[in-house]
């Protein structure tokens, strides 16, 4: 019984990473009707900002109070650094072929993201690479962090056993945040509007590449945000975000593409049935193909995805 | 010293085979398909597979005749998996399928890599107990096999059956409208390009000694789709040119640092290109990328060679 609860909370905080990043695709997707291949790619640097960051020796300080200002400039950084990445590869690569053809704008994300891919490999070595400096020990980032918990936080009042629930916790502040934007602001507004109809959202007078950009940052961020919280407990290597990346848009997909709890239900439901798989001895050698086979039954059954409409397509 | 060229032509030419079976769904049927790397595999292994049942001696005439078998074995586990993905895929469109086939081609490479290892050689690959053909051989063999394809292509391009795969690129709803059984098309299109890339694999196992899950990945697939794309979707003839100048850039790249170094002998600009040549890869995604953008219809477009030669009513396309 244990194991199952331990498999259950594996399998939501895996799902809020793939949410998270499936945010960033339902995002794009639903703002310009493209599925950004290279999405996973931001998921990538967050992890290596992250890396760069975290693997100093000053990580590794016996100050909890030090660490936690190293940590919270990583995550910082790390957000920062994909959301900047999100925004130019838009600027860069997508913009200038807006309104063309659909299979334009596949070829170029499939190339953006290869390009991205090999660039890191070529400027971050190929070899994987873990947070914890050499000469420590490999749980010394989340070992550090723990202690400035224990020492500090932990009379807030609740018990962090391990970092799952961390994930937990980040994911859900994280979906209160792009609610409340999505929801509440003008931003927001203006986002559901352009993504409903870009030419009468400009006849109204919303700046639609400014809407457009800002969405691709919001995206990016989640996504970076992923990578980080991964690269603590996972290793770094330039190939990391394929994976994830194509698990994350099956989410997207799972869910409703376009929709935004629908990418968080999405996440979750691969995320459990990833690991509830693998706990009912599923060799962990076909984890990967269980997202892949949810796909092939969604789209089979209900391809508009879980929470999303099926649209008519008029001639 | 001919060993390595006539390598290279048939290399070169099993990338032919493989542009003209997904130029058959992606380019006259519109359909994206990004999986198609794994009915190459499929082929391959059900070649390789059937190859080691059997051993025949090298060149020995029942060496021939399994040759064939092995062929036409391939051919059909390739095209029962294109049925296989075909039929799911009826009810996607655009980057639906493109993910969707996407899938599958990694729970394809999944398989090989994973399942049964004792049988398919798990990810170090599965060695071929018959000796590979000699390379003059297997590239007389997958000439043959080119002239197979092109004029299977061609033919039905100028069918009723081609041009319906033409008209459902166009405009799906059209062509139904016109009374053209689209999902059946379109299940016929996946089927016989995956077919035919179910011989390129075949040809492939021919000839080499190792075939691993990795030659079977997304790579191979972004490799074939840039080359059609270079060629001309929608064209044979720029499916095979396509093929063939990819055929010679990957060479060119990675013996460029010692031309370079050979006639300016800078470090920097070697420095450069051994980056280059280390990561090709990069050149590649450029080259897709400023492809699409600036000349999205390929070298080619949709027309073909023999357009050239026609005189009187031009064939539509």
């Amino acid at each position: 019984m244990k194991e199952l609860l331990q498999t259950i909370l594996d399998g939501l905080a895996e799902g809020s990473l793939y949410a998270m990043i499936a945010l960033g695709y339902t995002l794009v997707y639903g703002i310009v009707k493209l599925i950004n291949f290279a999405h996973g790619e931001f998921f990538m640097i967050g992890a290596y900002i992250g890396l760069f960051i975290l693997a100093t020796p000053a990580s590794a300080t016996s100050s909890p109070w030090l660490f936690a200002l190293v940590l919270a400039l990583a995550f910082g950084a790390s957000v920062c650094g994909a959301s900047l990445l999100a925004v130019a590869t838009e600027r860069i690569a997508y913009r200038p072929i807006r309104g063309y053809d659909r299979i334009v704008a596949l070829l170029t994300a499939i190339g953006v993201s290869f390009l991205l891919q090999n660039l890191a490999r070529l400027a971050f070595s190929p070899n994987p690479r873990s947070y914890a400096v050499p000469g420590n020990d490999p749980d010394a980032c989340w070992g550090a962090f723990l202690r400035w918990y224990h020492a500090y936080a932990h009379p807030l009042g609740f018990e962090l056993q391990n970092a799952k629930l961390l994930i937990l916790i980040i994911a859900a502040v994280t979906l209160a945040f792009l609610y409340t934007l999505v929801m509440r602001t003008r931003f927001g507004k203006a986002m559901r509007a352009t993504s409903q109809d870009l030419e009468t959202a400009k006849l109204m007078g919303i700046d639609t590449d400014a809407v457009i950009a800002r969405t691709f940052a919001l995206g990016g961020a989640f996504a970076g945000l992923a990578g980080m919280l991964t690269g603590m407990l996972r290793i770094v290597e330039p190939m990391m975000g394929f994976m994830p990346g194509l698990k994350a848009f099956v989410a997207a997909v799972v869910g409703g593409i376009g929709s935004i709890p629908g990418a968080v239900l999405g996440g979750l439901v691969i995320g459990l049935a990833e690991n509830l798989a693998v706990f009912a001895n599923l060799d962990s050698a076909y984890k990967d193909a269980v997202a892949f086979a949810i796909l092939v039954l969604i789209l089979m059954f209900r391809p508009g995805g879980i929470l999303g409409v099926l649209r008519r397509e008029k001639v | 010293m001919a060993d390595i060229v006539f390598s290279a032509l048939l290399y070169m030419g099993i990338f032919v085979i493989l542009s003209i079976s997904l130029n058959l769904i992606n380019g006259f049927t519109g359909m994206f398909s990004l999986g198609h790397a794994a009915f190459f595999g499929i082929g391959a292994y059900a070649a390789a597979l059937y190859m080691n049942a059997v051993e025949p001696t090298l060149y020995s005439p029942a060496y021939w005749t399994h040759l064939c078998i092995g062929t036409a074995l391939a051919m059909l586990a390739a095209g029962v998996a294109g049925l296989a993905v075909g039929v799911p895929c009826l009810r996607l469109t655009g980057d639906y399928l493109a993910i969707a086939t996407l899938a599958f081609g990694e729970i394809v490479r999944i398989f090989f890599q994973s399942f049964r290892q004792d049988i398919f050689g798990g990810s170090r690959g599965l060695t071929l107990a018959v000796d590979k053909l000699d390379s003059h051989w297997a590239f007389l063999v997958v000439l043959a096999a080119i002239a197979l394809a092109t004029i299977v292509v061609r033919n039905i391009k100028s069918s009723a059956t081609g041009r319906a795969f033409l008209a459902i690129r166009e405009n799906e709803i059209a062509a139904q409208v016109m009374g053209m059984n689209a999902s059946l098309l379109k299940v016929e299109a996946f089927v016989i390009g995956s077919a035919l890339a179910g011989l390129a694999g075949a040809l492939f196992a021919y000839s080499r000694y190792l075939i691993a899950p990795k030659d079977f990945g997304l790579m191979c697939t972004i490799m074939v789709l840039l080359m059609i794309v270079l060629g001309g979707l929608g064209s044979i003839t720029g499916a095979i040119l396509g093929a063939v100048v990819l055929g010679l850039i990957d060479p060119l790249v990675r013996y460029l640092p010692e031309i370079f170094a050979g006639i300016t002998g800078r470090e920097e600009d070697v420095a450069v290109l051994l980056m280059a040549k280390e990561n090709p890869q990069i050149i590649y995604a450029l080259l897709l990328i400023g492809l699409i953008r600036l000349r999205p219809q390929g070298i080619f477009g949709t027309r073909e060679l023999s357009d050239l030669f026609r005189r009187g009513e031009r064939a539509p396309s």
